[in-house]
């Protein structure tokens, strides 16, 4: 175990005992992790936010009913927002505009490089908007967050095998909208 | 799709993400597919690259702190488990009952995933453990007294077996009353959560459960009836009939009845039971079920139309009667396993599996016993006993005479053949042995139609008109092929149908891909409620939205046809519900395997027979793929389980004889083996085998596997019995079946006279292979009356006396509860 992991298990364990404190402590460790993964999947920053919250509302709640056990808390918390995300598209009605990804900037970058760094963004983001859930999901686990393939077919509740034969769909799939769209050429 | 270029290019962007090779480096390493990888690997790469989303500062600001003012207050760390409580049931029930609790138990993780707070999930529990309470206790029998305090275990003479209880967790608040006690009755340890359990009023001989609504009141005049399957109704004495949810109770003068692919069970006060199949009616007339200590079993019924199998405690006791009437005669047990059949037409036959029943007809009594059957229409007296056979196979010819499981059956007026079956489909069959060696079949049921041959195909539409071609392969369409609206050349679709004589492919359902949100099922069942958004059907819960096509006039009762997508959630959303259209209830549908003894995927339990392929190495947490039938009972028989890794697209798969072998030609096509083709199992030219083909894109099909159709199965197997008529050092002879038996297959002693049971496979090649143990089921015990001196041969059994001799019932008596009627023999 590494140093980050022994620290969660210990603000794990305190927090499974009811200690708020040491899960306030996690939510600030994952908090940047849990809103990269969930903006991706959204349509904007305010329902990235929210969505985020109540990410780990949830997993306060499963502390009782369904702990991580072994499983890294990084990963069952990738889980939990996994599933959050499937209950929010369930239960929205209508699709709100895709709100641009405006504010992302990489105080590094160049200003031409950050531009264009954020029109590739949007135009991937955009494409996967069109896509089937599962392939948003692959793709978002595995290259947008950098989860391994057995990962990714943890949360999502799949084989090993499964999740790269999705990975190799989804890749795909992506490629040919971003074609439509233009953003790339055949 | 190209497998190996799938792991390839996940080798890549592993080892791209972790370091150890860059972009160029999996392209040089990979040459053969470098125009593939540079396409794929480009659109990795950008994705990867994306901008890093980070919450907003005002957002980041009191995050903290807004969080914990949001969090509800949590006790110590519980097992997420409460306690557990053992109430003893009959085997029977505890059997469906543990079905039923391995179900609740499952939806609590569902539940914990999708964040219910906790007072929907206290609500919930509450509900799910009263429930089970009160189906667990339909076992529980006399008690005397009462004892205030905890809640305590209840425990039943016999037969006895375990049953689990699951009650709330630590926060619920559900009070015990008060609990009776007496010498059998176990007293709990004292815990602070508490369930709803039995508790005695102040009748010794009766038992109170208090539940929702209304209580469960077992004694002797009651019967406990379960739904242990579809819909099923008691008629009050009002005469109007009344759905039965989950479990209720009824008394003489009632009648109980069950729908199309439905199931009762009656449990009576003695322990004795009732199973009743599909479509049965019927009516309690007497109802005393006393235990032995306290008097004469009085159960009397009559069976108006169906099947009930009945298991009847052990009574010798000179007055105890169990007693199943029909419209044209009756049968009475003593102790005792049989069948009652009531045929539309009136037609009335029992088949004894254990013990022996007296059945009646116009005056005149025949004694049937382990092994036999009786048939007798109205006005008329009961056939003789002869002995039964039965089993499944292929129909392999039909008419006056059919071949069953490789065997011939003649059949009468009175056969009845069920779901239409033909030559190449799977059916049960029920029958007797007739003296002169022949086989009569009584009943045919379908259980599965033939395998047909059929294909699966997923790729881009290339182009459209009266033939069309998708991946490559050319699939013919016609009027009744069921397209998705607005499909167009480069649309990805998924098209499945039948192979036609010559390798043509018929397509019968065209879907475009795109816009599939989930994996496809289809199943037929029985609709048991409805309501907006969500119908159960056969126990299945399926959602519905404003895009469900539903048949119009469908109601509670009937049978539908229903297709749609397992959701990511699990939620099983339904695109149509269809009237079924006669043909044999199929289902197919995808889950993660989540045990296989008893076999549950994806929440749906089913049963396999031997003609069930199972791909081997399939285990818990496996995702597969289930196709099977539902049988007239509503019992979910899985044909195939495969796991869905092995589903590979635009594949075909048929059944045909081998013409050929090397090169390899089934059914006069010609098929393309490669390295990765598995031959499975010993085949030889001759051999019915079943192929799965994958379609390539030149045309050809590539061979994934070969296998023998059911290759423990062959054309069937099925169960006779019949009487020894010679025990020899090694071998055994039975009437109905020619040639000695090696005794080895023989489980026990065995003796002349004795009725064995015999099952018997016939093999593809037309052998017979005796596939089980032949057990002995019935042991005459002959004794000799005549008017002084007479001694039963080999002297009366240690602890037995005889008796019953003055009143023409001679019996032996035996301490310890046994005791065999003989017979007279002058």
């Amino acid at each position: 175990m590494n140093k980050q992991q022994t620290l969660d298990a210990q603000l794990l364990s305190r927090a499974v005992a009811g200690d708020a404190d040491a899960f306030g402590d996690l939510y600030e460790r994952y908090l940047d992790a849990i809103y990269h993964y969930v903006f991706y999947r959204v349509n904007g920053r305010q329902e990235a936010e929210d969505l985020t919250e109540a990410i780990f509302l949830r997993a306060w709640q499963a502390l009782d009913t369904n702990p991580p056990g072994e499983a890294p808390f990084r990963l069952w918390l990738y889980c939990i927002a996994h599933n959050a995300v499937v209950d929010h598209y369930r239960t929205r009605k209508e699709q709100v505009g895709l709100e641009a990804a405006a504010h992302l900037a990489d105080p590094k970058e160049s200003p031409e490089a950050s531009v264009a760094r954020r029109e590739r963004a949007n135009a991937l983001k955009r494409a996967m908007m069109q896509m089937k859930e599962d392939h948003q999901e692959v793709l978002t686990c595995r290259f947008i967050v950098g989860l391994s393939h057995a990962e990714t077919a943890v949360v999502m509740s799949r084989s090993e095998e499964a999740a790269r034969a999705l990975q190799y769909r989804a890749v795909n799939a992506l490629r040919k909208r971003l074609i439509i769209q233009g953003s790339i050429h055949e | 799709m190209n497998e190996e270029l799938i792991q390839i290019f996940a080798q890549c962007t592993e080892a791209i993400e972790e370091g150890r090779l860059t972009v160029d480096d999996c392209l040089d390493k990979y040459p053969q597919y470098r125009a593939e990888l540079v396409d794929l690997l480009q659109v990795a790469m950008q994705a990867r690259a994306v901008p890093t989303a980070t919450p907003m500062a005002e957002f980041r600001q009191g995050a903290r702190s807004r969080l914990l003012a949001q969090l509800p207050p949590r006790t110590a760390a519980s097992n997420g488990r409460a306690t557990q409580h053992h109430l003893l049931a009959s085997a029977a029930v505890s059997q469906r009952l543990q079905t039923t609790r391995q179900r609740f138990v499952q939806r609590w993780p569902w539940l914990s995933q999708h964040g219910l707070s906790l007072s929907q999930r206290q609500s919930l529990a509450i509900g799910a453990a009263l429930l089970l309470v009160f189906l667990f206790s339909i076992g529980i029998w006399l008690r005397d007294g009462g004892q205030s305090g905890a809640e305590t275990e209840l425990v039943q003479d016999s037969p006895p077996a375990q049953a689990e209880v699951v009650s709330p967790d630590n926060e619920t608040d559900v009070t015990v009353p008060e609990m009776p006690s007496g010498p059998d009755v176990i007293a709990a340890d004292n815990q602070e959560e508490t369930t709803a359990v039995a508790s005695s009023p102040d009748e010794s001989h009766s038992t109170y459960i208090p539940v929702i609504s209304s209580p469960l009141v077992l004694n002797a005049q009651t019967a406990a009836v379960e739904a242990t399957q579809g819909i099923v109704e008691v008629q009050g004495q009002d005469g109007a009939w009344t759905a039965v949810n989950q479990v209720t109770t009824a008394t003489a003068g009632q009648r109980v009845r069950t729908g199309e692919l439905s199931q009762a069970t009656l449990t009576f006060f003695d322990g004795s039971q009732a199973s009743l199949g599909a479509n049965t009616e019927i009516s309690i007339d007497e109802l005393n079920a006393l235990r032995p200590d306290e008097g004469f079993r009085t159960v009397v019924m009559t069976q108006w139309v169906g099947d009930s199998d009945h298991s009847v405690q052990f009574r010798n006791d000179g007055g105890s009667r169990y007693e199943v009437k029909t419209p044209a005669g009756s049968g009475i047990a003593r102790g005792t396993k049989f069948h009652v059949l009531v045929t539309p037409d009136a037609l009335a036959r029992y088949i004894v599996s254990e013990g022996k029943v007296d059945v009646t007809g116009q005056n005149r009594t025949v004694s049937v016993t382990a092994g036999q059957l009786t048939s007798l229409i109205t006005g008329s007296v009961p056939d003789e006993p002869v002995f039964s056979i039965s089993g499944e196979g292929e129909v392999t010819a039909i008419g006056s005479v059919w071949t069953i499981a490789g065997q011939t059956f003649q059949t009468h007026e009175h056969t009845l053949v069920v779901g239409n079956p033909q030559v190449g489909d799977l059916v049960h069959v029920d029958g007797r042995l007739l003296d002169d060696g022949s086989r009569m079949a009584d009943r045919i049921v379908l259980l599965q139609p033939a395998v047909a041959d059929r294909f699966s195909l997923s790729g881009e539409v290339e182009s459209m008109g009266e033939t069309w071609t998708v991946a490559g392969q050319s699939i013919a369409v016609n009027e009744e092929t069921a397209i998705d609206e607005d499909i167009a050349v480069g649309d990805n679709v998924r098209v499945e149908g039948l192979i036609l004589p010559g390798g043509m492919l018929q397509a019968q359902v065209i879907t475009r891909l795109d816009e599939a949100p989930g994996l496809s099922f289809q199943f037929s069942g029985l609709v048991q409620t409805i309501s907006d958004g969500s119908w159960t059907i056969s126990g299945q819960t399926v959602a519905l939205d404003e895009e469900t096509a539903v048949d119009d006039g469908i109601a509670v009762g009937d049978v539908v046809a229903v297709r749609g997508w397992i959701l990511e959630d699990g939620t099983w959303l339904a695109t149509e519900i269809r009237r079924q259209a006669g043909d044999l209830p199929t289902f197919a549908f995808t889950g993660v395997v989540q045990s296989t003894d008893p076999w549950q995927v994806g929440g749906i339990g089913f049963e396999t027979r031997p003609w069930t392929i199972v791909a081997p190495g399939i285990g818990v947490g496996d995702r597969v793929q289930v196709s099977g039938s539902i049988l007239s009972d509503g019992t979910w028989v899985a044909d195939t389980i495969t796991p869905l890794a092995d589903i590979v697209p635009n594949t075909v798969t048929f059944v045909g004889v081998v013409a050929g072998i090397n090169p390899w030609v089934v059914n006069g096509l010609p098929l393309v083996i490669t390295d990765d083709t598995a031959i499975i199992g010993n085949i030889t030219v001759g051999s019915l085998v079943v192929v799965r083909a994958q379609l390539l894109p030149d045309g050809t099909w590539a061979v994934v596997h070969i296998r023998p159709l059911y290759p423990d199965f062959g054309f069937g197997c099925l169960t006779l019995s019949s009487p020894v008529i010679a025990v020899n050092a090694n071998t055994i002879q039975v009437r109905h079946w020619q040639g000695n038996i090696d005794r080895a297959h023989v489980q026990g002693d065995v003796a002349v006279n004795h009725i064995v049971t015999l099952p018997i496979c016939t093999g593809w090649d037309g052998t017979f292979i005796i596939t089980g143990n032949i057990i002995v089921i019935y042991q005459p015990v002959v004794i000799v009356i005549d008017d002084g001196g007479w001694s039963p041969p080999g002297g009366v059994p240690s602890g037995c006396k005889i008796t019953g001799i003055g009143n023409n019932n001679p019996h032996l008596k035996c301490s310890g509860g046994g005791s065999r009627k003989g017979s007279k023999r002058s």
